[in-house]
């Protein structure tokens, strides 16, 4: 269960967004740049402070009216960021299991083997993060946050930053982890072939507020989603 | 000829003694204080950012004056330490060595801010959402990526004390094996007009002023060339 109401006074519009999901759903968040997708998962990932209520799951992540906001630290987030970042002091592998030495035992859902192999990491954990390509790096990033055992996953358009042979190879890894980790998925994307065959649902913000939300092949019918994600179901499908 | 060297020994070891003394305590100090001033934005930081950094554009005179005043007899710490202790703090290596943590303080912070600046929000973001606590950002994340800045300010602590005159010999005078650094020795070399005790001094200063330095220089070359982010 995710429960998010959110309000926050950006620069030039107020941020409201409302998100209630019964069972793990991923959700693609999409919307012309500057209209609030970014704050909005940062205000669920606590890096900035919003107001308003989160739950994801059992845990009340935030309610002003009960005086509750958990630090970033106790919110368990897997957050992927559009540039695929890896600690330069750490070597690939200390990178890969930095957020797991955090978890309990008893709270980790994957083995750090069984990430190694879903995402094919085997040949670059014995190098050092500077002679990985974007790519590789962000291969990494997304069994770091796996290996986290993130109760809420939080894609910042994951692929933006990489070439198109990374994002083709990418892609289908990424499908993988999502579907087959059962968590609630809020993904920002600007590209329709991440979306077709991924999400469940889509959301549109404009100007801070949800335009839309619904299944994608509503998705498809709503003139009001931005023109470049329409075009591309169009020739997709 | 043993009188020359002998000459250099007191001196030298007690510049380096302040020095590593100065150099190390602020980096201790100095750090946590860099990253607790990181964390505040407008006026308060700036307000902070002034006040500690002060001590560079007072001449060290009038720094040395402030101090003698609250460090001498009739001065508030001068007067708490003589109670405290039994002993004088003015003219003491202890008041030296006082004097220099606040002189030096500016030289050594401003490269450890400059450093834990340079990390952006990103690192520390991505920390916090792997479950590092603020403490724990800070010894695991913040401090090993601003490792080169830290260093750089202890080092750059170390090589103005080295330096040090005006404050040194406002608190300090010229006590033999007390408070007579070296810039101070040179000093009165050249006052007693002993030239070849002068330059042997001013050698060894000019000496290690030059290793400091191409220390410094490598330490920026290595903040610059690993780039933090993809």
């Amino acid at each position: 269960m995710l429960e998010i109401n959110i309000k926050k006074s950006l620069r030039n519009f107020q941020l409201n967004v409302e998100l209630s999901l019964d069972t793990p759903e991923i959700v693609t968040l999409v919307g012309p740049s500057g209209s609030g997708k970014t704050s909005l998962l940062r205000g669920i990932a606590g890096f900035e402070p919003v107001e308003g209520r989160i739950r994801v799951g059992d845990a009340l992540w935030q309610d002003d009216a009960q005086g509750i906001r958990l630090p970033p630290h106790k919110r368990r987030v897997g957050y992927v960021f559009q540039e695929p970042f890896l600690y330069p002091h750490l070597s690939v592998r200390e990178n890969l299991v930095v957020g797991f030495r955090r978890v309990p035992a008893s709270q980790r859902r994957f083995a750090v083997d069984e990430v190694v192999e879903l995402l094919g990491l085997e040949a670059l954990l014995e190098g050092e993060p500077e002679e990985l390509s974007g790519g590789e790096r962000q291969r990494i990033c997304l069994g770091r946050s796996l290996l986290f055992s993130p109760d809420l996953w939080l894609l910042d358009e994951p692929l933006n930053a990489l070439d198109f042979r990374a994002k083709k190879r990418l892609l289908p890894l990424l499908k993988k982890v999502l579907t087959s980790d059962q968590k609630s998925v809020i993904y920002v994307s600007h590209l329709p072939e991440e979306v077709v065959g991924l999400a469940h649902r889509v959301m549109e913000i404009n100007n801070g507020h949800v335009s839309f939300f619904g299944s994608l092949s509503e998705a498809k019918n709503s003139c009001g989603l931005v023109p470049m994600l329409i075009d591309g179901f169009g020739e997709m499908s | 000829m043993a009188d020359i060297w002998d000459s250099l020994a007191e001196p030298l070891a007690l510049s380096l003694r302040l020095g590593v003394l100065t150099g190390g305590i602020l980096v201790v100090v100095a750090t946590p204080l860099a990253w607790w001033i990181c964390g505040r934005k407008g006026v308060l930081r700036a307000a902070l950012e002034t006040l500690l950094s002060l001590s560079i554009v007072l001449p060290p005179s009038v720094l040395g004056f402030y101090l003698l005043m609250a460090f001498g007899g009739s001065g508030w710490l001068g007067q708490f330490w003589q109670s405290t202790f039994g002993a004088p703090l003015a003219f003491s290596f202890t008041g030296l060595l006082l004097g220099s943590l606040i002189y030096a303080l500016p030289y050594v912070i401003q490269p450890i801010v400059a450093g834990f600046d340079m990390i952006g929000k990103r690192p520390l973001e991505l920390a916090a959402s792997l479950g590092m606590s603020p403490l724990v950002v800070f010894f695991q994340v913040a401090l090993p990526l601003a490792r080169h800045s830290v260093v750089m300010g202890g080092v750059l602590g170390f090589a103005h004390t080295l330096g040090e005159f005006g404050v040194v010999l406002m608190i300090g005078g010229s006590i033999p094996g007390e408070t007579q650094v070296m810039s101070i020795a040179i000093y009165d070399h050249v006052e007693a007009m002993e030239y070849d005790k002068a330059h042997l001094l001013s050698g060894v200063l000019l000496g290690l002023s030059f290793i400091l330095l191409v220390i410094l220089s490598w330490l920026k070359t290595r903040m610059i060339r690993k780039p933090l982010h993809a």
